[in-house]
């Protein structure tokens, strides 16, 4: 049977034909109202006569509409053994999610701990670091006055003996380190013998006493 | 938190969710994937159910957010399909155009067709108030709006309705579908 709408028809359904046609969709396990109650705002006739004509057809096609294609009787059991399946697999998704969001934290922490260390290492070294730039630098010139009297002591007439005028404790002087490190004029054997007799028998001496060794000597 | 049977849910409003997934959509086929979908997700989200609605406007709920969402990609497709189309070669058509919807006879010759061209606030309200005969207040409910805007989007809605049609001039039913392969009606 073909489907006249009626409002393109000419002629009017009896106002009785509607009811009908709703008990006997209600009949078929529909559930048009879920609370009559608050549908009792809903019969307020606040629309214009010419809209309720049209509301009137609207709600008559959806129920010829649904005639025709009812809802398809598998579903249910199917849907629930779906849902049942996406209960399952959201659970999962869930408890993935939670297993994540814990992870993450523990990672946020940790790697906030880790953090928190390796500034408090690196603060700690940088201080040390100034602390002892610090020490040095007052402790140098103090070390620079101290060394300065040991070099006058050690050496009250640095213009006869430039060796002294080192830091370096006095060393026991052999000929050959002497004439290394000494810019004295070296006294070599001719200019031994040039020397005086008395000056001579002084130098050997020493050479005897082992104050001084034979060969270069520097005065 | 309420502890929702997913099951009962489901064989309680699979039917009435699937009458307005048919209204919206045009088709049977698309009518029953959406309305499965609708109870996927509601499957799927039940534990976010607070009680706070009644369980039913919840899932209307989602049905709607779940066909406008459709309607937006369908539409997006649809744009594409037809710059496709149009740069097919006029002669080798010899079928629809692509981006034609599938719709049976009785819903292109329902007022729901034209319900169809009107912004999805007033579609909706519509749907719920005419063709579910929800009350006022839960319809208010599921579109998340102010009880006066409800029956605005319904005043505004039927009012543009009516001029569609007059513009049409009342179309005669001989008339509709314009494009006999529209007609789907006969694989059902």
């Amino acid at each position: 049977m073909p489907f006249e709408p009626r409002i393109l028809r000419t002629d009017d359904q009896p106002a009785d034909e509607g009811v009908a046609d709703a008990r006997v969709f209600e009949a078929g396990s529909l559930e048009v109202r879920a609370d009559a109650g608050s549908s009792e705002s809903s019969t307020e006739n606040w629309l214009p006569t010419e809209l309720e004509a049209l509301a009137e057809q609207l709600g008559e096609d959806s129920q010829h509409l649904a005639q025709k294609f009812p809802a398809p009787s598998y579903p249910a059991p199917k849907l629930a053994e779906l849902a049942a399946r996406m209960e399952q697999v959201a659970a999962a998704a869930e408890s993935r999610r939670s297993s994540y969001r814990a992870w993450r934290g523990y990672a946020a922490v940790a790697s906030t701990l880790a953090a928190g260390l390796l500034i408090a290492v690196g603060a700690g070294w940088w201080m040390s670091l100034g602390t002892t730039n610090t020490e040095m630098a007052a402790v140098a010139p103090a070390e620079k006055a101290a060394a300065t009297p040991a070099i006058s002591h050690a050496a009250p007439d640095a213009s006869t003996d430039s060796r002294l005028a080192t830091r370096e404790p006095a060393k026991t002087a052999t000929g050959a380190t002497l004439a290394a490190e000494s810019s004295a004029p070296v006294l070599e054997p001719q200019d031994f013998m040039e020397l005086d007799s008395v000056t001579q028998s002084a130098v050997a001496d020493l050479v005897e006493d082992g104050q001084l060794q034979q060969g270069s000597i520097s005065l | 938190m309420p502890n929702v049977d997913v099951r009962q849910a489901s064989e309680q409003y699979f039917a009435r969710i699937h009458r307005a997934a048919l209204v919206l959509t045009g088709n049977p086929w698309d009518a029953d994937d959406l309305a499965q979908e609708t109870f996927l997700e509601f499957a799927r989200l039940s534990h976010r159910f607070e009680g706070r609605s009644s369980l039913y406007t919840w899932i209307y709920g989602i049905l709607l957010n779940l066909e406008r969402r459709h309607r937006r990609r369908s539409s997006l497709w649809r744009r594409k399909l037809r710059v496709l189309w149009d740069n097919e070669p006029a002669a080798e058509r010899t079928v629809p155009a692509a981006e034609t919807r599938i719709e049976v006879t009785e819903w292109k010759r329902s007022l729901w067709a034209e319900v169809a061209k009107l912004p999805d606030g007033q579609r909706h309200a519509l749907v719920l108030r005419f063709s579910e005969h929800l009350a006022y207040e839960e319809i208010a409910e599921i579109l998340e709006c102010p009880l006066g805007t409800v029956k605005s989007r319904i005043h505004h809605g039927l009012a543009t309705l009516r001029e569609h049609l007059q513009a049409a001039g009342l179309p005669d039913a001989a008339e509709i579908p314009k494009h006999a392969w529209e007609d789907m009606t006969h694989a059902v």
